[in-house]
Formats: structure tokens, C-alpha cells, sequence
């Protein structure tokens, strides 16, 4: 009996101490090829593979290793899938619809431990499906966000709850889909909601004890700084919700995180002025919260172009001199780059087909068309209210220098409605109609990280909604609506080897090793893939 | 379902009609309107401001896919559509959903609509026109073109006569995607002409015109056109008298279904 009591013993211990993370190994991701430890593989969220075992010679061998089967809940609503898994001292870290967290044998795929919220079956997700794009690890812990808005840390071996806090309301509209950022101590979030009237914000909590650490508003209110872009009560309703993952810079001490589009979305009537900080990234002191620089992509948007989209920190050449960047490729159709000690503006060009703009003036701001607002009778306006690319990460290579993005040819007839705010209820003043079909398509495209200028292209059959990620062996993964998961050449945009998941792919890829081998993660539909080279 | 394939002997067609499940008081204008409202609140982001389509389907149509009657559609509003784009929307009351699935049924009312001819020689044209060479009724036929088995549901007095006299512009689609795509495959120097049956990224499969499916990788050919305006639906403009057009199209308007 002593015997077992010492084996189970051991075993947590083991247990336990494989799945210790620490602040430093994070601080360090970029020269661990072994983990992922977060979303977008590194706190400068390059999303690019370290291995160069899988590479442009033997791509097409690439076979599955193992398969997951996610299991519909009753509460996973249209199911869909946006979980970049977290790999960590051989444990792999999922989400499925709509809040669960699953812990799985990099080896085998096998089940470890399982857990889910206890969400009320009248939990709202106002303007988005219930989708969660992963979990957070940090010390010997896991964190997610749930459907109904609460931040909950998790003992990452045995998936016990160690604390749960609710980050908002869900009964007003607020809702976590992202994947937490952990960083020292911290535990930062964001939030969804904007299509429900709320006043978005940044969150940090004590990674211990769940305790709110500050909290940073995306709407000022009156008297702050940039409330003088609102006008009236409107501030109060504003939107600017925070829904995806930011990048953090160590040495510069500055979380970079971005920020949704104003409330309501399509009629701009409501809220006169530009209303920061919607539609920005912001830079902010991760002790304090609070704002250091921001830079506004879409002042007064009406389109529901949210910033949404992952900052790359970038350090590379420009106009002669050695620069610390972060480069974006914006849902308005803009890629941008900005000193990220600064937010000084630097460039921008259109990276993909827009109809709304004639440029981009000297200060980084739009030079708008004029009639290019919904209307009521409508406004055919490129693109269309998902953008040129949307939350779906792009992906950056410090080898060649290529910046790499998943891109959504599509234009919309956009409308404008009345809006009236009621707590917990739609606030969205208009609607699209998308012209898709063979009127819409999509590409990936790969461009100059400093001229932004396009260097190749691959056409995809329709608009994605899966990122992509780049890998030191010189291959591009990525995903289409119609379930090809392909590996792309780098060099050249040439199509090298592609697989049938069988169902459409709404995720980004990422990679880990077992044993040194690397392996290639993808999700289609809602069964996960992990593809590796014969063993 | 059950289908029914009776012909309507009566001149108009009586509308499959809003089903008995929605509650009497949602059932007139003023209930239409105010479910045109939230539609465009909560609906119009996905489905188009009328219905139409965008990225969530097409509800302007007198069949849904999902939703055989009004109590399903009215349910789906509420708990969505696994394994599709569509969440369910549980900030509605009950009477906010029944308003939304007046209106959205009232897209799709084919109300009152005068049969051009007389369906019952229309079904005589059918035969000797030998739609069923390339059309399906209930089972018979060859699938080339669309089935027909409902399409009194599912489409319009307008667009029937539209595809019998113009077929090259009534272009049936899916989600906004040609679904009887005319294309062009150069492959080995041979050009090879049929209908788009799939396409991804990478394949594209089309069926000939002798009925002869053929895959092709994007890559191996030498050259993919896709003709947008062009049916290889024979032109009835030209073949058949205008009565006889419009007996045809009436006995298409009467292929209909009852839930």
C-alpha cells in the first residue's frame, strides 16, 4: 500500500513539475522549439516555427501523427473552432467551444484531465459565435476565459480550479474569446462586446490570487484624455472592445493591445467625433495600465473595421536606420508600420483591394472618400465588414523578413439603420450585404516587413478565416473554408503539399517537438491534427 | 417532409403560407415590421438587410434548410446551428423571435401569383421538351440540371419564366456561387466543357455533357474559364411557342411541397 501511495506520489510531483512554466521560460519562447507557450508562439507574436526539420525537401511527406476529437456541447452553439493550442513540457493545451480547457498527451493526443464552466444555458455572445482561441500558461497554472466573462485559473496538472473571478457582465453583453496573455505575475485580458453597447476594456490580474490588479478603459470618459473625440453620453456605450491577444515588449516594458470598433457599428450618427480609442492599438504600462501612446487606424470607423488583429514586434531596417517596430496588418485594408516605443507613424500601404480611401496621409491618418458611409439605401464599399483579414494571425519570418497574411477578398453593401440602446440587447445601427460566392475570393499574400510591398501571392477559393505561420525550414502553413490544410514555399508562394481535414479550418497553425521531432498543429472543423515527418 | 407532387388545378396558387405555430397576433403588418426591425438589429449583420444572404444564408426563399416550419426557425433563433456560422441569440423575449419569424416568412410568400398557362399541358411540354434529359421530378430523370421537384417552392414566377426564356442570366447560385457554372478546361491541350460540380483551392470537378465527372488539380491544367454568363440550358425562347412557355413554367410553379 506504501508501495503505491509512493508511486501516485511521485507521479504528481513529476506530473506537477513537467508543467511548470515560468515568467523567464516565457520571456525565452523564441529559443524553445520544444513548447508554444503562448497564443502567438512569443511575446513579439511572430508566430514562426524555430524547427527546420519539416521544411521545403520534405513537406510532402508529412503524415498524421494523431488526431483529437472535440466533443459538441450543449452550449458550444455553431461549434466553430479558433483555439491555438499551448504546448508545454509535453502537455498540450486546448479550448473547445464554448469555454472548456483540455489537457492532451503530446505523444499519443490521449486525454489527461478535462474542465468546463458551469455557464448558464441564457449566456449571451451578442455580434460573434461562441468560439475561445485558447488558454494562457504561467508557474504551474492555466488560464482561460470564458463565454461568460469570467477569468478562471486552472492547476495545470490536474485541471482543478484554483480561482475564478468574473472579469464583466455577461447579462449587459460582455464575453472572454481570447486567449489570455500571461506575463510577470500578470495575467491580462480583454474583452468582446462592442456589438452590445459595452465600454470595452484591459484588464490585469494577480496570476495567484485572481485578484484585478488595474484596469485600463478602450472609451475615456469625460475629462480623461480623448474624451474630447465623443460627444454626449455616447462614451458610455462605446464600444472598443478588446478581443484579441497583444504582444508585450520586455525591454521596453510596454504591452501592446487592440482595440474594436465604436458602438454602434454602422451608424455613426450616434457618436460624432472620432472616438478613440476605438479602432487603435494602444500601448500601456504593464504595472500601471496605464496609456503610454496610441495610434488610431479608422477614426469615426462606421464599417466595423476593429483593430483586432495580432501586432508583430519587429526590429529591422528602415529608411537607413535600425528600427523597433510593430507592423499590422489592419481589417481596413492597410498594412501599417509604427515605432513601437513611440507609436510614431511610419507607413502604411494598402495590402489588399479597398474602396473607402484615397491614402494615408503624413500623420497616419485615412484620407476618406467621400460617399463611402452606409446608408440606407446601401454602399457598396471594399471590403466588407469582416475586412481584408480579420483575428486570424499573421505571420512574420526574422530569416527572410517577409510579413505573411491571410487575406479576404470580399465587398459588402453596407447599410444604416436606427440604433437604440437596450442593456443586453444588439446595438448595431445597420447590417452588410457581403457579395461572396464567385464574387469573393481569397489569398495569401507575403510582403516586404518594411516596404509593405507585395512579393508573391497564392489564391485561395474563397475568403479565409484561418491564420498562418511561417517555420525557419522556409514553408507558409495555412488553411481554407473548403478543409486544405497547405504548406506553401516561402520563397516563392508555390504550393508544396496540402491535406483534407474534411472540414473548413478557422484556426492558425502552430508547431511544437515531441523528442525533438517536430510536429505541425492544425484544427479542421473540430477535430485537432498533429502532422509530423515518418518516425 | 412530406412532398406532394399533385398539381394545383386552381388558377392561384394558394402560398405555403405561415404555419399555424406563430401566434395570431404576430401575423400582420404591424408584427411583420417590427421583426423587419430586429431583424435588422440582430439578423441583417449576417443575412443581408432583406434576407438575402451574405455570410449567413439566404432566408428570402420558401424553403429553409434548417427550418422545415416556423417553430424550428423560431428555435434556431434562440439556440443557433451547430456546426455552422449561426449562434444562437438568447437576448430575444418569445415574442421578439415570433416577430423576426413573421417577417423572415414573409420574404418568402409566393401570395396570389396567376399561373401564366395551364400546368396540366405544361406537364405535356415537359415530357416532349425532354426535360427530364437533363432535370429530376420526384425521381425520374437525369440530375445535370437542377432539380425540380419543388421548385414551385423555391422559386418565382419570375425567375421560372426568366430561366426558361433567358437561361443564361438566371444563373441559379449558392451562397452567392454560380451552382451551374459553365467551365472551360484546357488539360494536355484538350478542351473539355461542363458544369462545375466542386471546387476548392487546389480541385476543381465538373460533370461533361455527356454526364462524365472529371477531377482535375488546378495545377495540372493549363488553363480554368469560367463563362458567368452562359447556360448550356437549351434557349426555349426560340423552340417553344410563348403558350407553350408558359403552360411549362405553370406546371413548374405548381411543383410544390406541404410541410
Amino acid at each position: 500500500m506504501r508501495k503505491i501511495f509512493l508511486m501516485v506520489l511521485f507521479f504528481y510531483i513529476n506530473t506537477i513539475s513537467s508543467a511548470e512554466v515560468s515568467f523567464e521560460q516565457l520571456l525565452n519562447a523564441s529559443k524553445d522549439p520544444e513548447n508554444w507557450l503562448t497564443y502567438s508562439g512569443t511575446y513579439r507574436s511572430e508566430r514562426f516555427a524555430l524547427q527546420d526539420q519539416i521544411n521545403i525537401s520534405n513537406v510532402n511527406q508529412l503524415k498524421t501523427i494523431w488526431a483529437y476529437q472535440m466533443q459538441p456541447s450543449k452550449l458550444s452553439g455553431s461549434g466553430l473552432v479558433e483555439t491555438t493550442p499551448i504546448v508545454a513540457n509535453e502537455i498540450m493545451y486546448i479550448t473547445e467551444p464554448p469555454s472548456t480547457v483540455t489537457a492532451l498527451d503530446v505523444k499519443s493526443g490521449k486525454r489527461l484531465w478535462t474542465w468546463s464552466p458551469d455557464i448558464s444555458e441564457n449566456v449571451l455572445n451578442i455580434g460573434f459565435p461562441r468560439v475561445n482561441r485558447g488558454v494562457a500558461v504561467l508557474d504551474d497554472a492555466v488560464f482561460v476565459g470564458t463565454l461568460d466573462a469570467h477569468l478562471v485559473a486552472l492547476d495545470a496538472a490536474s485541471g482543478a480550479k484554483r480561482w475564478d473571478v468574473e472579469v464583466a457582465d455577461n447579462s449587459i453583453g460582455f464575453s472572454l474569446t481570447l486567449a489570455p496573455l500571461a506575463i510577470d505575475g500578470k495575467i491580462i485580458v480583454g474583452v468582446s462586446g462592442a456589438e452590445a453597447g459595452v465600454r470595452g476594456f484591459v484588464d490585469a490580474y494577480d496570476s495567484a490570487t485572481g485578484d484585478l490588479l488595474w484596469r485600463f478603459y478602450t472609451i475615456p470618459e469625460p475629462g480623461e484624455p480623448g474624451s474630447e473625440t465623443w460627444q454626449g453620453e455616447a462614451w458610455r456605450t462605446g464600444g472598443g472592445s478588446t478581443w484579441l491577444t497583444g504582444s508585450y515588449d520586455h525591454e521596453l516594458n510596454l504591452l501592446y493591445w487592440t482595440v474594436g470598433n465604436p458602438a454602434p457599428d454602422w451608424n455613426g450618427d450616434l457618436r460624432p467625433g472620432d472616438n478613440l480609442y476605438s479602432c487603435s492599438i494602444i500601448a500601456l504600462d504593464p504595472e500601471t495600465g496605464e496609456l503610454q501612446w496610441h495610434f488610431q487606424f479608422t477614426p469615426h470607423d462606421t464599417h466595423d473595421w476593429d483593430a483586432n488583429q495580432i501586432p508583430i514586434l519587429i526590429d529591422a531596417e528602415l529608411n537607413g536606420k535600425e528600427r523597433q517596430l510593430v507592423a499590422l496588418a489592419n481589417r481596413n485594408a492597410f498594412y501599417y508600420l509604427l515605432d513601437r516605443k513611440t507609436g510614431e507613424f511610419l507607413h502604411a500601404n494598402a495590402y489588399s483591394k479597398q474602396t473607402w480611401a484615397a491614402g494615408i496621409d503624413e500623420s497616419g491618418r485615412p484620407i476618406v472618400l467621400p460617399n463611402t458611409e452606409p446608408t440606407e439605401e446601401g454602399n457598396l464599399i471594399w471590403p466588407s465588414l469582416q475586412g481584408a483579414t480579420n483575428w486570424f494571425s499573421p505571420s512574420y519570418s526574422p530569416l527572410t523578413k517577409q510579413f505573411f497574411v491571410a487575406v479576404r477578398l470580399l465587398s459588402a453593401i453596407y447599410y444604416k439603420a436606427e440604433a437604440e440602446y437596450v442593456p443586453g440587447q444588439p446595438f448595431l445601427g445597420g447590417g452588410e450585404q457581403a457579395l461572396r460566392g464567385d464574387q469573393a475570393a481569397g489569398v495569401i499574400r507575403a510582403l516586404d516587413v518594411t516596404s509593405g510591398k507585395l512579393e508573391w501571392e497564392f489564391d485561395l477559393h474563397s475568403p479565409p478565416w484561418a491564420g498562418v505561420m511561417a517555420t525557419a525550414g522556409g514553408v507558409v502553413f495555412g488553411g481554407d473554408n473548403e478543409g486544405n490544410f497547405f504548406a506553401l514555399n516561402m520563397s516563392d508562394g508555390e504550393p508544396l503539399w496540402n491535406f483534407q481535414t474534411g472540414a473548413a479550418i478557422r484556426t492558425n497553425p502552430m508547431s511544437f517537438s515531441v523528442n525533438g521531432k517536430q510536429r505541425i498543429a492544425i484544427t479542421g472543423g473540430r477535430t485537432l491534427y498533429i502532422f509530423g515527418l515518418e518516425e | 417532409m412530406m412532398i406532394r407532387l399533385s398539381l394545383i388545378f386552381l388558377l392561384n396558387i394558394i402560398p405555403f403560407a405561415f404555419s399555424e405555430e406563430i401566434p395570431i397576433e404576430f401575423l400582420n403588418q404591424m408584427g411583420i415590421d417590427s421583426g423587419n426591425k430586429l431583424f435588422r438589429l440582430h439578423c441583417a449583420r449576417c443575412h443581408g438587410i432583406s434576407g438575402e444572404g451574405g455570410e449567413g444564408s439566404n432566408l428570402a426563399s420558401t424553403s429553409l434548410r434548417y427550418a422545415k416550419d416556423d417553430l424550428v426557425f423560431f428555435e434556431i433563433i434562440r439556440e443557433g446551428l451547430s456546426g455552422t456560422g449561426m449562434p444562437g441569440i438568447r437576448a430575444l423575449t418569445d415574442d421578439q423571435r415570433w416577430k423576426i419569424t413573421s417577417y423572415v416568412r414573409s420574404l418568402n410568400q409566393i401570395s396570389d401569383v396567376k399561373m401564366p398557362g395551364n400546368p396540366i399541358l405544361g406537364r405535356e411540354i415537359y415530357n416532349k421538351a425532354a426535360c427530364s434529359a437533363c432535370h429530376i421530378i420526384s425521381g425520374d430523370g437525369i440530375g445535370f440540371g437542377p432539380e425540380l421537384t419543388t421548385i414551385g417552392n423555391q422559386r418565382g414566377l419570375d425567375y421560372l419564366r426568366e430561366s426558361i426564356e433567358l437561361p443564361s442570366i438566371a444563373q441559379p447560385t449558392i451562397g452567392g456561387r454560380a451552382n451551374y457554372l459553365t467551365v472551360r478546361i484546357k488539360s494536355n491541350n484538350t478542351i473539355l466543357e461542363g458544369i462545375r460540380l466542386n471546387e476548392d483551392t487546389f480541385s476543381i470537378l465538373i460533370r461533361d455533357l455527356s454526364g462524365k465527372i472529371h477531377s482535375f488539380q488546378k495545377r495540372e491544367v493549363q488553363n480554368i474559364e469560367k463563362i458567368f454568363s452562359h447556360s448550356l440550358m437549351p434557349n426555349y425562347m426560340i423552340t417553344l411557342s410563348k403558350k407553350d412557355r408558359y403552360d411549362l413554367i405553370s406546371y413548374l410553379m405548381s411543383l410544390r411541397s406541404e410541410v
